[in-house]
């Protein structure tokens, strides 16, 4: 029999003033399965939550409803001193009669009659509510960063340097990411490889960092707190452990092919680490070029290895990690001039984009640093720069802002005048976002001390006049035609999500755009948490960043990772959905709009392990317990532990006496 | 009808937005009509289109149904899947003739505490001119 | 009706099938079910125009389940209630043998005249079917054609309070027997909620009350999922139109979520999906 007590707070006078709250007790008193009813001046007070908590013990108490302020503001206080009083604290339910009734009425009467159902409404919730436990979920305390960008590679740092290991997986064949490949950053001015490079050697002598590069995400299974990740281990034809990377390999190999990482401008071995400072410094021979791979000729590599390192019949491994957190770094890519046929893109070669024009300026890049243009190596003494190249254009390519084209374009015309300090640097803009640190500063510096002409308006065309090109835009600003010719044309062209961003998506259960990229779980209050608990994001796999964002967003990431590890198990609500498997059919509704892919179908066996039928299957590790399921459930196999349908009903019955 | 007749009004709430919008309303102190019974769920997405007509059965002369605004949800799609059921409930209620000036649903934030008060007075008002659903609650009684 | 009969026969010789659902002749101008395991006989069934009952119904029965393949007689309306089972995780498609029927129309229940739901039928040719059997028949309508019923747009001139006493008179015969329910292809929960005691959603007694509770939770489980077989309405003891309702829903499907069941069983069922752009102009 439930023996249930009601404790009607006055609020000082924020209740009671428009609401009997004597009455209010006396009649609830009355109400069947109520045993003792009180009313107080403040129930929240020590006093109060004393005289809650001894009538619980007096008066064995099954249930309790406190009429008083919001759940919002005390549900907490009051469930946790019953818990104290030995009663499950989800067998106390409040009545709201401050919010919702005497702070919105002015008439005693009508007010101390609506307290009285809002009681009886909640008595009669908590005749039929369970004891609930919370949900313990152990965790493991190893975290998984996908993506070995300067994100990547920050994220995996302070993970480790919080003491929780770190597997740090990577689709090339070294860390680094786009960073690796630029010149200068701006503000600064300060060299790329000079601050990554550090970081990177960091992450590979932390004992708690383990890379897997080359590698990528097979598949993920589990939920926050238990992932299990199988990782696939691209086949190298190099053994990593032996292989000291003295780079003999790579400097006797026949094979030139067009380097990647110098964005086509370049070239490589087929045997290669993409860049000098590559992190693990261990080659990998690329399978469509080898000639032995190819055509079971040369094999010089293995000849002249002095460790026995090259192995031709290496196969892809699939290795399996349990991690108990995720952070997705996958970063971006930059559109190809080849998309602007407009613009000259993939017809002319001194048509380039701005990562390609940071190698070319690079002085590790192919031209040492040396600034030629593409086409026949001539120094370019008129570049024209085009700004919004892809971004900011709906009808044709991406509606949003790559954010950091502004920015690096003022950048790059520094660096050319740096080279060429007559030449001519032209910039077409539609605006100058310059809102960063420093940031505004930096583009007046370009544009007064450091001699780039920025032209307001779009380019409509490029073509080429003989040697030269010649670019013809608008000038908004004069309202005039401009036309300037020029040997070197960089498009800065907008960043998109990578490949493969969506395939991994599905993989984690997370969300992207309609661009690609991936959705924060709240744009504002959570924008570093996917959908999917336990897995965040940072860096531009979110959208277009800066470095600095990238790397604060980073540490974040980090910051979140390390505090879901920081327990041996997690604590969580025990409002969760729960199945009646006896009546279950599997139809899948539940599966189909749970927002959190918490529902699972489930095999239900004999004793031999055949297959009897399905039923749906609630992992309560990811359940939120927001009950969209319960509805889409023809048989009501499907329930929501706290929201039942018993209580909820129970609720509406109540007013049948109203 | 008699004189002093109010109208029963049950309401089903979200948690996180207008759970907290009415709280809101309180805290602003905005009056409104003392005639709504809420009953708060965590998400509209746990709303049953059922619910509505059990609170006919028991009484109800009006139902007022209010989530978080699209693109709010805390649990991001329950309004949108709430908001299906709804469209379907809205033609069978209207296919059967129940009036639906008794079934309303309302779009209500953490912050639009204004508009909750609003949206209780104008329900309240209008099903003081709709009057009591006789029809529904004296189903069973015109056979006797 | 003699290439059904040797399709039949060769399933059940072969083993291909353990049990074969078809019709036969219940007398003139009927037809009723026929279950047959023996191939011989496959010479009692028949195909006409009085095959009326939707045999996807069967397939629901855990017994029927539990054989390793059955073969269905079934016409293109029939099949869209398979393509909903398939689409709720309720039949293997492996495990059936649809023996698709071409038709032009079938009669209405009192055999006097075209049944209406032929009137817009899109499937007089069956899709998903493993063999066809008999000649292609010309499409009366094309599968993009939005079907408007003439008895909906009718009812709706009604005012509410006629709608109101419409279906309080309606409702009111209900003996609340279930046969629409058990007749009912896509009703194949375990535990109805009408079963239910706790809480009781719907009054169990043969009562206005609870007659109403039990027609509109029975519409709506099966909104945006009705194929439109009608076998409710057919089978209803009192003669409700309860179509009239399934039909409504089907419309509001089509308008608002531009879905149509039965037609595609990769396709997500409308109600455990949204599209955020859905219609919210009657909600304040």
């Amino acid at each position: 029999m439930a023996r249930i007590g009601v404790f009607v707070c006055w609020c000082g006078s924020n209740i009671a003033e428009t609401v009997n709250v004597s009455k209010a007790s006396e009649i609830s008193g009355n109400i069947p399965g109520v045993v003792y009813s009180v009313d107080y001046k403040y129930m929240c007070s020590d006093p109060g939550q004393t005289l809650l908590k001894n009538a619980i013990k007096e008066h064995n108490l099954t249930g309790a409803v406190v009429a008083s302020c919001s759940p919002r503001m005390h549900e907490k206080t009051f469930r946790k001193a019953a818990k104290d009083a030995g009663m499950n604290p989800y067998m106390l339910e409040m009545a709201n009669i401050r919010e919702q009734c005497s702070w919105v009425h002015d008439n005693k009467d009508e007010g101390t009659d609506k307290t009285i159902d809002l009681i009886r409404m909640m008595v009669e919730k908590v005749k039929r509510n369970h004891p609930l436990e919370d949900i313990k979920i152990p965790v493991t305390k190893k975290a998984l960063v996908i993506g070995g960008g300067v994100a990547g590679i920050q994220a995996a740092l302070d993970i480790a340097a919080g003491g929780v290991p770190v597997v740090l997986v990577e689709r090339e064949s070294s860390i680094g990411g786009k960073m690796a490949a630029l010149d200068e950053t701006f503000p600064t001015l300060d060299c790329s490889q000079c601050i990554l490079t550090p970081k990177m050697v960091e992450v590979s002598q932390d004992p708690l960092i383990e890379i897997m590069s080359f590698s990528e995400i097979e598949k993920v299974e589990g939920y926050v707190g238990n992932f299990k990740a199988t990782i696939r281990k691209k086949a190298r034809y190099v053994d990593t452990d032996l292989c000291t990377g003295c780079g003999t390999c790579w400097l006797k190999c026949p094979v030139k092919v067009t380097s990647e990482f110098e964005q086509g401008l370049g070239k490589r071995k087929a045997i290669y680490i993409p860049f000098p400072q590559a992190i693990p410094s261990r080659p990998r021979i690329d399978p469509e070029n080898c000639l032995k791979l190819t055509k079971d000729r040369c094999g010089i590599c293995q000849k002249v290895c002095p460790t026995k390192a090259i192995n031709y019949d290496d196969v892809d491994r699939l290795v399996e990690v349990e991690v108990g957190a995720i952070v997705v770094t996958t970063g971006y890519k930059i559109m190809p001039v080849s998309e602007f046929p407009e613009y000259g893109g993939g017809r002319y070669k001194d048509v380039v984009t701005a990562l390609q024009f940071e190698r070319m300026v690079c002085a590790s890049g192919p031209t040492l640093g040396e600034l030629q243009r593409p086409s026949d190596g001539k120094l370019p003494e008129t570049v024209v720069f085009v700004k919004c190249v892809g971004s900011r254009d709906p009808e044709h390519h991406h509606s949003y802002c790559s954010k950091i084209c502004c920015m690096y374009v003022a950048k790059q015309t520094m660096l050319y005048r740096h080279k060429v300090h007559n030449g001519n640097c032209y910039v077409f803009y539609i605006d100058v976002r310059s809102n960063g640190k420093n940031y505004e500063e930096f583009v007046r510096r370009a544009q007064e001390k450091e001699g780039a002409q920025y032209i307001r308006g779009r380019v409509s065309q490029v073509y080429k006049d003989g040697e030269d090109l010649v670019v013809e835009g608008a000038d908004t600003l004069t309202n005039s035609q401009v036309k300037i010719k020029c040997d070197l044309v960089v498009l800065a062209t907008a960043m998109e999500a990578p490949d493969g961003i969506k395939e991994l998506a599905q993989k984690l259960g997370i969300s992207y755009d309609q661009n690609g990229f991936l959705t924060e779980a709240h744009p504002k209050l959570k924008p570093i948490e996917s959908s999917t608990a336990g897995v965040f994001l940072a860096g531009c796999a979110l959208s277009p960043r800066d470095i600095p964002d990238s790397v604060s967003e980073a540490s974040g990431a980090a910051a979140k990772v390390l505090g879901l590890l920081s327990k041996d198990e997690m604590h969580k609500d025990g409002v969760v959905a729960f199945v009646n498997e006896a009546t279950c059919v599997a139809c899948q509704n539940c599966i189909r709009v749970c927002p959190f892919v918490a529902i699972q179908l489930k095999d239900i066996c004999n004793r031999k392990g055949e297959v009897l039928r399905q039923v749906a299957d609630v992992n309560p590790g990811l359940c939120v317990g927001c009950g969209t399921c319960t509805p889409s459930c023809p048989s009501r196999s499907i329930e929501l532990k706290g929201f039942t349908d018993a209580e909820l009903f129970a609720e509406i019955n109540a007013l049948a006496e109203l | 009808m008699s004189e002093n007749w109010e109208p029963k009004i049950v309401t089903f709430v979200c948690n996180w937005c207008t759970y907290a919008g009415a709280d809101l309303a309180g805290t602003s102190r905005f009056k409104y009509s003392p005639n709504i019974r809420i009953i708060k769920t965590p998400c509209s997405g746990r709303i049953d289109p059922m619910f509505i007509v059990a609170a006919f059965e028991k009484g109800a002369d009006a139902v007022l149904i209010s989530g978080c605004h699209p693109g709010d949800c805390h649990y991001n799609e329950g309004n949108y899947n709430a908001r299906r059921k709804f469209i379907m409930m809205r033609r069978l209620l209207s296919e059967l003739g129940i009036d639906n000036e008794r079934v309303i649903f309302a779009w209500c934030s953490a912050s639009e505490g204004i508009k909750f008060a609003r949206l209780v007075n104008e329900v309240s008002e209008k099903i003081k001119e709709l009057g009591p659903f006789d029809e529904y609650h004296n189903l069973d009684q015109e056979e006797r | 009706m003699k290439e059904l009969i040797a399709k039949a026969k060769e399933l059940l010789m072969n083993k291909e099938v353990d049990l074969l659902i078809g019709y036969q002749s219940a007398g003139e101008k009927k037809a009723k079910p026929l279950l047959i395991k023996n191939p011989d006989d496959a010479d009692k069934l028949v195909f006409n125009e009085y095959c009326l009952s939707n045999l996807v119904t069967y397939l629901n029965r855990p017994d029927i389940k539990a054989l390793s393949k059955v073969a269905v007689v079934a016409k293109g309306c029939d099949i869209r209630a398979i393509v909903v089972l398939l689409s709720e995780n309720q039949l293997v498609r492996e495990k059936i043998f649809i023996i698709g029927m071409t038709c032009d129309h079938v009669m209405s229940p009192d055999g006097t005249e075209e049944n209406i739901k032929c009137s817009y039928c899109k499937v007089r040719n069956p899709h998903l079917a493993d063999v066809v059997i008999g000649a292609p028949i010309d499409e009366r309508i094309s599968k993009e054609t939005v079907v408007r019923h003439e008895d909906i747009e009718e009812f709706n001139k009604k005012t509410k309070e006629e709608k109101w006493n419409f279906w309080k008179e309606e409702l009111s015969q209900c003996i609340r027997c279930y046969a629409c329910r058990q007749v009912c292809p896509l009703c194949y929960c375990e535990r109805c909620i009408v079963d239910f005691n706790n809480p009781q959603w719907i009054d169990t007694r043969s009562n206005p009350r609870g007659n109403f509770a039990w027609n509109i939770v029975r519409a709506l489980h099966l909104s945006g999922r009705c194929i439109d077989c009608g076998e409710c309405e057919r089978v209803c003891p009192a003669n409700i139109p309860l179509m009239l309702l399934n039909r409504s829903l089907q419309e509001e499907a089509k308008d608002k979520f531009d879905w149509e069941a039965g037609f595609d069983p990769e396709a997500q069922p409308p109600l455990t999906t949204f599209r955020k752009e859905d219609d919210e102009e009657f909600i304040r």
